[in-house]
């Protein structure tokens, strides 16, 4: 069985104090405890502080690009689908840039679980604005107060069919781990939103401003509609799994007999050749 | 006896234009003729006029031709938009209110016949307006004496799920064609010569490039639609399943090629098709797999840009964008096939060359040859080997007996022994940040100059089996022209023609692999010739390419055409023509 030391990887480099620390231990505590080996993973990141978590976490890692983590890792689950695949990104790399992506994943339903370091800023390049930034949030680039209104993330995913709709706080190691090893263990699209507190570059949302909002939710919602009501009841400040349900995923939809691993070197298939020939003659 | 017909069919586009194109070229094909296809459209589904042009001949050819023997007007605009480029003693065939044959001259004063025949009224009166197609290409096929077996044997194969009516008015609706053309014509169009029989394959780019990846055992592609490319796509879609494999339409270019990359990451032959708008949503993904090596094929299928430019029109003008596209440098190969039948060979072995040289190959497709079917000799399946490279098996990995896998393990090649996710002793990171031989991040000046060089050199050998057809006579010729991708039919008849005429002594070169350019190979047939590339852009970017890389700036010029049309044989001929006597 695999210990905590096999599943550290590369030294990690973020501030001390950063949420993104225990959402890491959050993550290596689940594999640990649902009995996988690091092998057994393949954590796609996307681009920021919390893209990091890919070599941090020592399973195989692909550190992609910004906002792309979503569509490589629904990739990677497709070309081989024994793998068990977790995107992880930040809210600016999966709400900004990669919004799109987010979307059609929930709707598609592959089975891959995409964890969000939510901290409400653009942390790496030093604190800017991001798309969870609240109304009136100072920044270097909101000098005056953003004048948009942050995206609604559990929401997005809960209204485009995601089938396991979770949020957590990196403050609440327990409820996050119990949660992500609900969501890696979900067949299907599993969204967790992490708040994540950034230490540096976030003065408003802290663990404090958590701490005293947070609603906690035990089970999760018998209908979208009765979680879409709690999530804007609460302002989005909630807690736990909101929404799961059963349903086959995208694979098992397709219905197709898969053989994608098994090309060799040597010879082309002769008599595939002519029977597909057949149709140009 | 004739051993060429130039056919073509126009009207407004849902009018069953490209259905009878497509049956007649079939039933030319099956006669044994080799046949050359171009198909004019444009970017709206009903409406505006369009045309299926047709070249059969009883040799190999490359070209759809230039010229038209029989023509199919369906529209009115048909025969104003064609009628200067009949050739003498055309058949015109158009909708009238009665039958009737006259002969007219085209502006040149080349005779030729307008035969009008009330279409509509007789398929009304075979009980099946919707046949009015069927007798104009009974007329067109009587005009040739094919016989009338091929067309019956098609219309059985089509209608089958029709019903006996369907199929049997379709019959006399042929046949009626073949008697109209006994009554009124006699003999414009004589009897084309029977070919010999042959092992014979009708099928366009886009199919042979997908037929070609799916034998070199591609199983994943990802894309979004996008003209000229999505018949890759769609044929995939249909085939794939069948051996285990599935295509995905994604929500955008850039998921496109996203979905590939964690596909070949993962241990499968992987592709993305697109376009130029899609190819340029695709560079930073691109730049992705260039620095993580992981393989990747991009069939980039080119058409009129910039930006969304003329979407159904052909063009080549992404030269540059694949060569040189996505910021910082990155290891690449740009292949470019000059035929259907290379088209398939070099699908096949972008494969084998992205998993060798661990990077991404950019296959470049031009609207024309992607799009136009054409007769071509069945493709060896010997000729292209299945090579996966340093892939490692699970007992090869075991070997290295390491606790974290070095995925950019330095070696002499450049190129790293990889493992797959999800082998046991195989964990590995994989980074489109600078990394170390871990795959851990590195900012480290030392560790950064050995990895850029790593890449960058590894494929500076990589070569395709054929990375340039020639033709002509390479000791004597005194020009030499350069062409890629579909303009290889155009410029061997303009070659021909010109060398008859001694005009010139030409030979030709048809590149198939810009990048790395086969400098070495290609710097002897260079030597002491005038170079005129032939080019569908406006700057001459093969021009720029071979100046890159040889010593010719003072000998070389290009022939262009950026209309969003095709070259033909008569524009190149003239615009060569022209190049000499201003030099003269």
């Amino acid at each position: 069985m695999a210990t905590l030391k096999d599943l550290r990887g590369d030294q990690p480099t973020w501030c001390p104090g950063c949420g993104h620390f225990s959402i890491m231990a959050g993550i290596q505590k689940s594999i640990i405890q649902l009995g996988y080996e690091p092998h057994d993973f393949a954590i796609i990141s996307g681009i920021g502080c919390s893209g990091k978590v890919s070599e941090y976490v020592r399973t195989n890692g692909f550190h992609t690009i910004h906002g792309r983590s979503v569509p490589v890792a629904q990739g990677v689950k497709m070309g081989n689908p024994d793998l068990k695949v977790i995107a992880s990104g930040g809210d600016g790399d999966g709400y900004g840039i990669g919004l799109g992506h987010f979307v059609h994943a929930a709707r598609r339903n592959i089975d891959m679980s995409y964890i969000v370091m939510d901290n409400n800023i653009y942390g790496l390049t030093k604190g800017q604005t991001s798309p969870r930034s609240e109304h009136g949030f100072v920044t270097k680039t909101t000098k005056g107060g953003n004048k948009e209104y942050p995206v609604d993330p559990v929401s997005t995913s809960i209204a485009n069919g995601a089938t396991f709709v979770a949020q957590a706080f990196a403050g609440d190691i327990k409820q996050m781990t119990e949660i992500i090893e609900k969501a890696i263990e979900h067949k299907g699209f599993s969204h967790v939103n992490i708040y994540s507190p950034c230490v540096t570059f976030n003065k408003i949302n802290t663990y404090e401003f958590y701490k005293e909002r947070l609603t906690k939710f035990d089970e999760p919602f018998d209908t979208r509609e009765e979680a879409l009501s709690a999530v804007r009841a609460h302002d989005g400040l909630v807690t736990g799994i909101l929404y799961n349900e059963k349903r086959d995923d995208y694979q098992e939809k397709l219905g197709i007999d898969f053989d994608m691993q098994s090309c060799v070197s040597g010879d082309m298939d002769e008599e595939l050749f002519h029977k597909f020939k057949k149709q140009f003659q | 006896m004739r051993n060429t017909i130039e056919w073509m069919v126009g009207g407004q586009q849902g009018e069953g234009v490209d259905s009878t194109g497509e049956l007649f070229a079939k039933t030319l094909v099956r006669y044994g003729y080799s046949v050359s296809t171009y198909k004019q459209f444009m970017s709206r589904i009903k409406g505006g006029h369009t045309n299926y042009k047709i070249k059969a001949t009883d040799e190999r050819n490359y070209y759809s031709g230039d010229g038209i023997d029989i023509l199919l007007c369906l529209d009115k605009e048909t025969l104003t938009n064609h009628e200067d480029v009949l050739n003498a003693n055309a058949v015109v065939i158009q909708e009238g209110k009665e039958t009737k044959v006259e002969t007219e001259n085209t502006p040149e004063g080349k005779p030729f016949t307008v035969f009008t025949v009330p279409l509509k009224k007789i398929a009304k009166d075979l009980g099946n307006p919707m046949a009015k197609n069927m007798i104009a290409l009974g007329i067109s096929a009587s005009l040739v004496k094919l016989p009338i077996d091929i067309l019956h044997s098609f219309i059985e194969e089509i209608f089958a799920k029709k019903g006996e009516e369907v199929i049997s008015s379709n019959k006399q609706a042929v046949l009626k064609g073949f008697e109209l053309t006994n009554e009124h014509i006699s003999n414009q169009i004589n009897e084309l010569k029977t070919p010999s029989e042959k092992d014979h394959l009708f099928i366009s780019g886009n199919e042979a490039t997908a037929f070609g990846s799916l034998m070199a055992g591609c199983r994943f592609l990802s894309a979004y639609p996008i003209t000229p490319a999505s018949e890759i796509m769609e044929w995939l879609s249909q085939e794939l399943p069948k051996v285990g494999g599935t295509v995905m339409q994604v929500e955008d270019e850039i998921a496109g090629i996203c979905f590939a990359v964690g596909a070949s990451y993962s241990g499968v032959r992987a592709m993305t098709s697109t376009s130029g708008p899609g190819l340029s949503l695709k560079t930073e993904a691109l730049g992705m797999a260039g620095i993580s090596e992981v393989p990747i094929v991009i069939v980039n299928s080119q058409r009129g840009g910039p930006s969304t430019g003329l979407p159904t029109k052909h063009e080549q003008s992404d030269i540059q964008h694949m060569i040189y596209g996505t910021h910082g440098e990155i290891p690449r190969i740009v292949l470019s096939p000059a035929t259907i039948e290379d088209a398939f060979y070099m699908a096949a072995e972008s494969f084998n060359l992205a998993e060798v040289y661990q990077c991404p190959v950019l296959v470049a497709l031009d609207l024309g040859l992607s799009m136009n079917k054409m007769t071509v000799p069945s493709f060896d399946t010997k000729r292209v080997k299945i090579n996966r490279g340093k892939l490692l098996t699970q007992e090869e990995v075991k070997e290295f007996d390491e606790t974290h896998f070095k995925r950019y393990r330095l070696t002499d090649d450049g190129i790293s022994p990889r493992p797959l996710p999800g082998m046991e002793h195989g964990v590995h990171t994989t980074s489109s940040n600078e990394h170390d031989e871990s795959g851990y991040i590195s900012e480290d000046p030392e560790n950064r100059i050995n990895m850029m060089k790593k890449r960058l050199e590894k494929v500076r050998h990589a070569m395709v089996q054929e990375p340039f057809k020639v033709s002509g006579d390479m000791d004597t010729s005194d020009i030499l022209f350069v062409g890629m991708g579909s303009t290889y039919g155009m410029i061997q008849e303009s070659i021909k023609q010109l060398n008859e005429e001694g005009v010139v002594n030409a030979s030709h070169i048809h590149l198939q692999q810009l990048y790395p350019l086969p400098i070495d190979e290609l710097d002897p047939l260079l030597q002491g010739k005038r170079i005129v590339t032939v080019e569908n852009n406006y700057n001459g970017q093969l021009l720029q390419l071979l100046k890159q890389y040889a010593p010719i700036h003072d000998r070389a010029s290009s022939i262009t055409q950026y209309d969003g049309n095709p070259f033909t044989v008569k524009s190149i001929v003239k615009q060569v023509k022209e190049l000499i006597s201003w030099q003269h």
